[in-house]
C-alpha cells in the first residue's frame, strides 16, 4: 500500500495552483462574479435604493415576460438578421479582398493592405455618426445616385423601415471587413505556394484552385472569426445607435438596445438583465456550442 | 538696526493680516454641488467663484451617472462627503421627493424674501409637489418655429397661427419647392416632445381627470395627425433626424421653416454656420386654435435634506437664479432662464431674439408627469410616432394600440 504523497511546494503540486491563482481570482472578481450577479438581479425586481431580495424575488417573471414582449421578440428577429447578413457580407466581401489583395504584386499589396483597414481603426459609434452623414439625403451617397439617376425612393435608407437594417449592415461591413482582410490574409500567407503551382500544372483554373485549395485551407482561420464576428454581431449596439436609434418604427432594434432601453430609461433594470441574458444565451446557442464541438471534433481526431 | 527691527515688524504685521484674512475666508462654509459635465458646467465652476456666502465646488459627473451618484449622495449621512445642492432633472423631481432627499424650502423663501413670482409660472409649478416648494427653476428648453423670412416674403406666406396653417405651410413648400417643413421625427425622445408639444397646445393631456391614460382624446388624435401630416411634407430625410440635424436644415436653408430646439437657436446667428442670419424670424409652436404651450424640459437647483448648512445652501440656489447672475449666464452662453423678465431686458433680447417667443411658451407650459411608469409611456410613444411618420398607418390606430398595450401600467404614482 502506497502513502499519498502530501502536498508540498518542494514537490512542485502546491505551486502551480498557487500561480494560477491571482488569474483565476482575476477571472472570477472581473468577470463571473458581475455576471452572476446579473443573473442573479435577473430573477428579481430590482430598484435603486430600495431592494429587499426577501420580497423582490420573481423567479422567471422576465424570461417568461420577454417570451410575450412583441418587442422584444422583434429585437430578436433583428439581431439574429443582422448577425445574419453582416457574417454574410464580412466574409464574402472579406475573402474575395483579402484574395485580390493577395494576388496583387508585393509592392502594391503593401501599398493597399495599410489603407483597406483604416475603418477597423474607427470606433464603432464614430462609424455610425460617419454614416450618419454618408445616409443623409444631403450626402454623398445620395449625391451619387442623384448623379447616375438613381431615385431617392429606390434606396431610402435610415429613412424607411424597409431599408434601415440593411443601412446598418452595411456600415458594419465597412468597418469589419478590413479586420477579415488581416486575419485572411495571414491565412493565406500559410499556404504553401507549391499547392498553387502544382494545381496550375494541372491545369485547374482560379475558381477551381479557390474552391479546392483556399477555401479548405482557411477554414480554421474562418472558424474563429466566426466566433469573434458572431459574437460582436449579436452584442451590436453603437452603429445601430448612432444611425438610427432603433428606428424607424423599431426595424433596427437590437437586443442590445432593447436591453438598454428597458435597464436604463424604463428604469426596468431586472428585465433589462433578462434581455441581455438572453442575448448571450442565444450567441453561446449560436457560436460558442458549434465552436466547442468543433474543437473536440478535431482533438479526437 | 532699528530698520531692519522695524521692516521685521511690519513684515510680521502684513503676514498676521493676511492669515487672519485666510482664516476668515476658510471660515466660510463649504459647499458641494452636483451637476452635470460639460463646457455649461466649466463656466459655471468659474462662476460660483463670486458666491460670497461660502466656497462652493461643483463636481460635474456624466450625465448617464448623474442621477445614480445624487441618489447615492442622498443616502450617505451628513459630513460624509455628501451633496449640499443638486441641479435636478425635473422629471426626477416627484421620485426624490418621493423618497424624502430634498429639502422643502417655503420657510426659507419667507426667511430670505425670495419672490417666486420672477419665474415663469409654468416652470415654478413643477418645483412645487403636494404642496411644498422643493426648489427653483432654470435652464429651460423648448421646441419654437424657426423660419426663413425671405422663402416666407417670396412666397407671399404668413407666420402659421394654429398647427393647421403649419401643415398648409409646409405642404405649400413640399409640393412647389420640393423641400417642406423640417422636423425632429427620428425614432428618439424628440418625436415624442414635438407630439407632447401639440397635444399641450391643443389643450390636451395624457391622461384624463382621473388621472387614466387617455391618447384617444380628440387633442391626442388631433396631435398625432397633425405629427403625421408635418412628416408627410418634411424635408426628405427628417424621419431619420434628431435636434440637431433639423436645426442644421434651417440654418443652411434646405428647410425654410423647422421646429427647432430653442437651445439650438443661436447657431442661426453665426455667420458661420448659418445662411439666414439676418433673415431668420421665430414664432409659436401653436395648436389646435392657436394656443401655444411648451413641453416645459428644464433643472431646478434643490437642496438635499442632508446638507451639511441649509441656510448657505438656500442662499446659494437663490444666488444661481437671481436676475443678476442669470443674466450673466443667459449672455455668456445663451442659457435660458425661467425669469420671464429676462426677455424684456434690451441686452438679452438682441442677443437671443428667439427669447420672447420660448417664454411665451414655457409660460403656458405643461410638464411631462413624473411618474414611475411615464418612461415606458414615452418610448411606447417614441415607437408609434416612428410608424406614424415612416408607414402609413393611421395616428388613431397606433395610439389605440399604444393605449391597450399599456392597459395594465400602474401610473397613479
Amino acid at each position: 500500500m502506497t502513502k499519498p504523497a502530501a502536498l508540498s511546494l518542494e514537490k512542485g503540486d502546491l505551486l502551480p495552483t498557487l500561480l494560477m491563482v491571482p488569474a483565476v481570482s482575476l477571472v472570477l472578481g472581473v468577470m463571473v462574479v458581475p455576471l452572476a450577479f446579473g443573473a442573479f438581479l435577473s430573477f428579481f425586481d430590482f430598484s435603486f435604493g430600495s431592494f429587499d431580495p426577501r420580497t423582490a424575488f420573481v423567479g422567471l417573471k422576465h424570461y417568461l415576460r420577454f417570451f410575450r414582449d412583441e418587442t422584444a421578440l422583434k429585437a430578436l428577429g433583428n439581431t439574429l438578421m443582422f448577425s445574419a447578413g453582416a457574417i454574410a457580407g464580412d466574409f464574402t466581401i472579406g475573402t474575395l479582398a483579402a484574395v485580390l489583395i493577395h494576388s496583387l504584386s508585393r509592392r502594391l499589396a503593401r501599398l493597399v493592405r495599410p489603407i483597406v483597414t483604416v475603418p477597423l481603426l474607427v470606433s464603432p459609434i464614430v462609424v455610425g455618426l460617419i454614416w450618419r452623414y454618408i445616409y443623409d439625403p444631403q450626402g454623398i451617397l445620395y449625391w451619387m445616385m442623384d448623379r447616375v439617376g438613381i431615385p431617392f425612393e429606390f434606396f431610402p435608407g435610415v429613412t424607411s423601415a424597409s431599408t434601415a437594417l440593411l443601412s446598418t449592415i452595411i456600415a458594419h461591413w465597412w468597418q469589419v471587413v478590413p479586420f477579415l482582410i488581416i486575419v485572411l490574409t495571414a491565412g493565406l500567407v500559410s499556404i504553401p505556394t507549391e499547392l498553387y503551382e502544382a494545381a496550375r500544372v494541372d491545369g485547374a483554373g482560379v475558381v477551381s484552385i479557390f474552391f479546392r485549395i483556399t477555401l479548405p485551407l482557411l477554414r480554421d482561420v474562418y472558424l474563429v472569426i466566426l466566433l469573434i464576428s458572431g459574437v460582436d454581431t449579436i452584442k451590436v449596439f453603437d452603429i445601430i445607435f448612432a444611425l438610427t436609434g432603433g428606428g424607424p418604427n423599431n426595424s433596427t432594434v437590437s437586443l442590445s438596445i432593447y436591453a438598454y432601453t428597458q435597464g436604463f430609461e424604463n428604469g426596468d433594470l431586472s428585465y433589462g438583465i433578462a434581455v441581455a441574458m438572453v442575448a448571450m444565451i442565444a450567441t453561446f446557442g449560436l457560436f460558442g456550442i458549434p465552436f466547442i464541438l468543433q474543437n473536440r471534433n478535431r482533438r479526437d481526431r | 538696526m532699528k530698520r531692519m527691527r522695524l521692516a521685521i515688524l511690519a513684515a510680521a504685521v502684513l503676514v498676521s493680516l493676511f492669515a487672519q484674512s485666510a482664516a476668515a475666508q476658510d471660515k466660510k462654509p463649504s459647499l458641494l454641488v452636483s451637476r452635470w459635465a460639460g463646457p455649461h458646467a466649466d463656466f459655471q465652476k468659474q462662476m460660483v467663484r463670486e458666491f460670497p456666502d461660502a466656497n462652493v465646488r461643483i463636481d460635474d459627473i456624466d450625465y448617464g451617472s448623474l442621477k445614480q451618484k445624487q441618489m447615492t449622495s442622498f443616502q450617505a449621512a451628513k459630513g460624509t462627503g455628501n451633496y449640499d445642492v443638486v441641479w435636478v432633472n425635473i422629471q426626477w423631481m416627484k421620485e426624490y421627493v418621493d423618497a424624502g432627499y430634498l429639502l422643502p424650502i417655503d420657510d426659507l423663501l419667507k426667511k430670505y424674501k425670495v419672490d417666486t413670482k420672477i419665474y415663469a409660472k409654468g416652470m415654478m409649478q413643477g418645483a412645487v409637489i403636494d404642496g411644498k416648494t422643493y426648489g427653483l427653476p432654470t435652464f429651460a428648453q423648448c421646441l419654437i418655429l424657426a423660419y426663413d423670412s425671405a422663402a416666407f416674403d417670396a412666397a407671399k406666406l404668413k407666420v402659421p397661427r394654429t398647427a393647421d396653417d403649419l401643415v398648409a405651410v409646409a405642404k405649400y413648400f413640399k409640393e412647389t419647392k420640393g423641400s417642406g417643413i423640417a422636423i425632429p421625427a427620428k425614432q428618439g425622445g424628440a418625436a415624442a416632445t414635438l407630439y407632447s408639444q401639440l397635444l399641450f397646445s391643443s389643450g390636451g393631456f395624457y391622461f384624463d381627470k382621473k388621472g387614466k391614460l387617455d391618447l384617444l382624446s380628440e387633442p391626442s388624435v388631433y396631435a398625432a395627425t397633425i405629427y403625421d401630416q408635418l412628416a408627410k411634407y418634411s424635408v426628405r430625410g427628417a424621419t431619420a433626424w434628431h435636434h440637431d440635424e433639423t436645426a442644421e436644415a434651417v440654418r443652411t436653408k434646405t428647410a425654410p421653416i423647422g421646429i427647432i430646439m430653442s437651445g439650438l437657436a443661436n447657431q442661426n446667428h453665426d455667420p458661420e454656420k448659418s445662411l439666414i442670419v439676418d433673415t431668420v424670424k421665430y414664432a409659436t409652436l401653436n395648436g389646435k386654435t392657436g394656443d401655444t404651450a411648451a413641453n416645459n424640459a428644464y433643472w431646478v437647483w434643490a437642496i438635499a435634506k442632508n446638507t451639511n448648512d441649509v441656510d448657505a445652501s438656500f442662499k446659494f440656489i437663490s444666488w444661481m437664479t437671481s436676475p443678476a447672475i442669470e443674466k450673466k449666464q443667459t449672455l455668456a452662453n445663451q442659457q435660458i432662464s425661467a425669469i420671464t423678465s429676462l426677455s424684456e431686458d434690451p441686452e438679452v433680447a438682441k442677443k437671443m431674439p428667439y427669447l420672447s417667443v420660448v417664454m411665451k411658451e414655457l409660460g403656458n407650459g405643461k410638464m411631462d408627469p413624473a411618474l414611475k411608469n411615464f418612461q415606458v409611456l414615452k418610448n411606447a410613444l417614441i415607437v408609434g410616432l416612428s410608424e406614424i411618420a415612416t408607414t402609413d398607418a393611421k395616428p388613431e390606430d397606433v395610439l389605440k394600440k399604444i393605449q391597450a398595450d399599456l392597459a395594465a401600467t400602474d401610473f397613479t404614482k
